[in-house]
């Protein structure tokens, strides 16, 4: 406990000054950080260790009890008082009974309407959400929660310039591994492998392409449509993404989409900065030049074959 | 009456006629990958990506029956025995072509139970099987083995020149088909028989050698 403690205390000026994506914090958030640090000490003297030991209690703390201190002061809401979001009652110790019944807030309670929060679209994520295999097979259970951890969510896609398309792909595609990923055991024999060997070079794909890409409808207004399909409409078309209007370009490269759609005369170059896409990276130069010369071999050899006919019947 | 000279034993056709089949559909799957659009496309990409790589494989192990065939036969010095001075040689070939032929004049080298190919075809012939086959073969496998390539710079480059050499190669065998066409009868029968039958025309050039 005292190392995880002396950790916090060791990297928690690092935040005050550089979010986890590597950005400047803006003064608001960093004051607000300040001040969330302080007062929910209290709550991590408990909740940031999952084991209590000392002179008046000796205590295992349950998984779901214990947060990642480091991963919470780096995620969205690292910001926020513990209290903010859980009843104020929580600030009593013991906690009373009564507070087992709690029910946890939405996401749309504090971003439905607001106006701070507009630019995320938080109403059309969740009507996309609404008529997504999600919610069709979840129901009320399958909340946002399930995979935006409100402890923990880091919306790294947003700062993939600065962290880097592969992290922010492994990042965004880990969120489905979590439930995901089980079919790996091989207990069902449908392993994430298995249900994909029709892609060819399968890792590398997943690599460089999130699940969302072939598993979501492609977003309009939103950068990430939540509009999950069910397995049997995920795209299955290699040609979606392998040509030049490339589906990758309204889904993963939404907004990184240069204005200048060549670059030293590829096509897409916002996609070189991650991987190489064939058909989609094709370069413009070389098509044209390519063009041109089996143009001149072709018309050259037709206009020496009709002269061969020409001279042989003379 | 035309001589007939046995210059393609079986190993070679057997070599040129899969060499021919396999470049064949490369180009056609690697032209469907290259210029993918959807509801136009040659061939559909999977099938594109499938038949690519087989076909690929299929090259690479022909390739070696053709390195080793030329490591261990005679047949090399029809690849590597030039005719001196070698540009004043390619030059009367390159000259005969545009000009020569229009005129009737018999061509400068023809074939002989010596000399399979004229200059310019031996240099050509070399270049392709020795240089853009070689280079078209190893990028593909590194493409084939994707892990090698793990910085996309680096699939980028190994792309270009894998393409850049296969578009060499398309036109080389447009050529080669065209100028099959010129100067001997049956020249496409010669590479199905084995044997090749000069034009009535060249025997007396041919004679003076």
């Amino acid at each position: 406990m005292r190392r995880k403690a002396g950790i916090i205390f060791f990297f928690f000026p690092v935040f005050f000054f550089v979010s986890s994506a590597g950005q400047p914090l803006s003064d608001r958030i960093r004051k607000n950080k300040e001040q969330s640090y302080e007062d929910n000490l209290s709550c991590f003297r408990c909740h940031g260790t999952d084991r209590i030991d000392n002179d008046s209690q000796k205590i295992v703390m349950k998984k779901k009890n214990v947060l990642d201190t480091l991963l919470y002061y780096s995620s969205v809401h690292g910001s926020f008082r513990c209290l903010d979001c859980h009843a104020e009652e929580y600030g009593q110790y013991p906690h009373p009974v009564s507070l087992s019944d709690e029910t946890f807030l939405s996401c749309l309670d504090c971003h439905g309407g607001n106006k701070k929060t507009a630019a995320y679209h938080f109403e059309q994520i969740a009507e996309a959400f609404d008529k997504s295999v999600h919610a069709e097979k979840g129901g009320e259970d399958f909340t946002c929660w399930k995979c935006h951890s409100p402890h923990a969510y880091v919306n790294y896609m947003r700062n993939a310039d600065s962290v880097g398309f592969a992290v922010a792909i492994r990042e965004d595609n880990a969120m489905c591994l979590k439930c995901h990923d089980t079919m790996h055991d091989g207990s069902s024999g449908n392993t994430l492998a298995r249900m994909h060997k029709w892609l060819p070079n399968q890792s590398l794909h997943f690599l460089h392409v999130r699940c969302l890409d072939c598993h979501a409808e492609v977003p309009d207004t939103i950068r990430v449509s939540h509009h999950i399909f069910p397995a049997a409409m995920a795209v299955r078309n290699c040609v979606a993404c392998h040509q030049v209007n490339s589906r990758l370009l309204e889904t993963l490269y939404k907004y990184h989409r240069s204005l200048h759609r060549q670059q030293k005369g590829f096509y897409n170059p916002e996609i070189l900065k991650n991987s190489y896409v064939i058909g989609a990276n094709r370069n413009y130069l070389l098509n044209l030049i390519s063009v041109i010369i089996f143009g001149v071999a072709l018309l050259g050899m037709v206009v020496h074959f009709f002269i061969r006919i020409f001279v042989k019947r003379k | 009456m035309a001589e007939k000279v046995y210059h393609y034993p079986l190993w070679i056709r057997i070599w040129h006629l899969f060499n021919a089949l396999f470049c064949l559909v490369l180009i056609v799957s690697g032209v469907s990958m290259q210029y993918a659009s959807q509801g136009k496309m040659l061939l559909s990409f999977e099938w594109a990506v499938r038949l690519h790589n087989l076909c690929g494989a299929g090259l690479t192990l022909n390739y070696l029956l053709f390195f080793v065939g030329n490591l261990v036969t005679s047949n090399r010095r029809h690849y590597f025995h030039y005719e001196r001075p070698f540009f004043a040689a390619l030059r009367r070939q390159i000259y005969y072509y545009t000009k020569g032929i229009f005129r009737k004049e018999p061509p400068p080298f023809p074939v002989t139970r010596q000399r399979k190919f004229n200059p310019l075809q031996k240099i050509t012939y070399c270049i392709v099987m020795y240089i853009f086959v070689p280079l078209v073969i190893i990028s593909g496998v590194l493409m084939l083995n994707i892990s090698l390539l793990a910085n996309p710079r680096a699939l980028l480059i190994t792309d270009i020149v894998h393409i850049v050499a296969g578009f060499l190669i398309s036109l080389f065998l447009l050529v080669h088909l065209y100028f099959s066409t010129i100067g001997a009868r049956h020249n496409y029968h010669a590479i199905v028989t084995g044997f090749h039958e000069e034009d009535d025309n060249n025997l007396d050039e041919k004679n003076k050698e």
